[in-house]
């Protein structure tokens, strides 16, 4: 594609962050330079200086193009996050742009900030982000014209980690309102833990966590440990609540006791972490994996159903089945 | 006045307080009798040999986290097994990771941190710690 360079500069890829085009807002200017991939070498060139505005043509020439992916200098990360956050407000509440459009930019701009904070492993600013997004994740989807469809559509299926995260949040989101979790405050606190709740992977080797065949029994064991690392990341801080931890500490519990880390029955599995289970699954069955490809709806609500009463809360799970059939 | 030894005072406390811990029927026969060292199992990745270290013993958490509510109460634990980075032992309730404890074995006195808990049954969990100061090293082999 022809694309109005302000000059000639490349970088390696391994030196650039990517974002989605959907995270620019249409005749802002971003402040940092972005740089495109050139289709036949490969390398990144630039695109667009810093204070050249973008605009919705341009946008929309990308899209025509198929590009959805623009890049950062890693240098310029804080300032992209900045940007975001100042700008996400003023995106999410045009009401001139359909709720579906909208909630396209809130998921892409979540998994962005959510991927440079998973990849920096500062987990203050990470604890942070997932602050201020879920705030953004409740208010959309707590609007009434808002469908549950419109969200899965949307929804990215990678196996990166902050992608599904990202799902695992809007998805957590739907389920409790549909439990009939109604405070604002509570539903705020279960995206934040939702955010949060694989963080304990950041500290699992890449090559486990993208290993395209089975796991050895070690492999294994060092991915079971990842629910007591998120715990240990966040167990002193004062800003996450005990509901918060569990769905961290608790997500992989299974209601007949044959779940980890502790392997403790319904009882004793707080309800959050219990509703985190029903979704994680979901979102995992239904997502590509490095070992596989994603598993259609009706496959996922078949496995899922074969382990209602002993992976799963009954009770979560009809729940959850009514809220995925019906959309 | 005579000072009381330790070895006194931990009898003292452990008639002082009943233990709540309910034992596996498959454990309850022979646990107090196990010595020695633990078997390995093929995929071993521990470091170090594990000891059998069964007896009595007393708890008292020191620190715990910010969002979990505990009494400074004592309470009595059943000693587990230990290793030179490490000490396991049987509890009523659960206790999570980065929570500190006191514990009053037979021999000394030792602050742990906790590191893991498995469920056994609603009144038997079992706890592994490390050791917040001294090594387990002499511990182990006595």
């Amino acid at each position: 594609m022809s694309c109005q360079t302000a000059e000639v500069a490349e970088f390696a890829i391994e030196d650039c962050l990517p974002i989605h085009i959907n995270t620019l807002v249409p005749e802002q200017c971003i402040g940092i330079e972005l740089y495109i991939r050139d289709s036949r070498s490969g390398r990144l060139r630039l695109y667009r200086g810093e204070n050249i505005i973008i605009k919705e043509a341009d946008r929309q020439r990308l899209i025509d193009h198929d590009v959805r992916m623009l890049f950062i200098k890693k240098a310029d990360h804080r300032r992209y996050q900045d940007y975001l956050n100042e700008h996400l407000e003023l995106v999410l509440k045009d009401e001139t742009k359909s709720v579906a459009a909208r909630f396209t930019t809130l998921n892409e701009v979540v998994r962005d900030v959510m991927a440079t904070s998973f990849r920096s492993g500062d987990v203050e600013s990470t604890v942070k982000q997932s602050q201020q997004l879920a705030d953004h994740c409740v208010d959309l989807l707590s609007r009434d014209d808002y469908a549950a469809n419109e969200l899965l559509g949307v929804l990215h299926h990678d196996y990166q980690t902050f992608t599904h995260s990202a799902n695992v949040t809007f998805l957590c989101v739907l389920l409790s309102k549909a439990l009939g979790i109604t405070h604002p405050d509570d539903i705020q606190q279960i995206a934040i833990g939702a955010l949060l709740h694989d963080l304990g992977k950041l500290d699992i080797p890449e090559r486990i966590l993208t290993k395209p065949g089975k796991l050895t029994d070690a492999e294994f064991d060092v991915v079971r440990n990842h629910p007591k690392w998120g715990f240990q990341k966040l167990c002193q801080r004062d800003d996450i609540t005990n509901a918060q931890l569990m769905m961290v500490y608790q997500h992989h519990e299974r209601v007949d006791g044959g779940g980890y880390p502790v392997g403790i029955p319904k009882a004793e599995i707080h309800d959050w972490a219990r509703l985190t289970t029903v979704v994680d699954v979901y979102e995992a069955l239904t997502a590509n994996r490095p070992y596989r490809g994603p598993l259609r709806h009706s496959q996922a609500i078949e496995i899922m159903e074969r382990d209602c009463g002993r992976v799963f809360d009954p009770e979560m799970m009809q729940c959850w089945l009514r809220l995925i059939k019906h959309n | 006045m005579l000072v009381e030894t330790y070895q006194a005072q931990l009898n003292r406390l452990l008639e002082q307080f009943d233990c709540k811990i309910q034992l596996p029927e498959e454990w309850a026969e022979s646990f107090f009798d196990e010595r020695g060292v633990l078997p390995t199992s093929f995929d071993e990745r521990r470091q170090f040999a594990r000891y059998h270290f069964r007896g009595k013993g007393i708890l008292q958490v020191q620190r715990t986290l910010p969002t979990i509510q505990r009494s400074r109460g004592l309470y009595v634990i059943y000693t587990f097994d230990i290793a030179r980075g490490g000490f396991a032992f049987l509890h009523t309730s659960q206790l999570f990771p980065c929570e500190l404890c006191e514990l009053w074995l037979p021999t000394q006195k030792l602050t742990v941190e906790i590191t893991r808990c498995q469920y056994i049954n609603s009144r038997c969990y079992l706890i592994g710690s490390r050791p917040t100061s001294r090594n387990l090293a002499t511990l182990a082999t006595q």
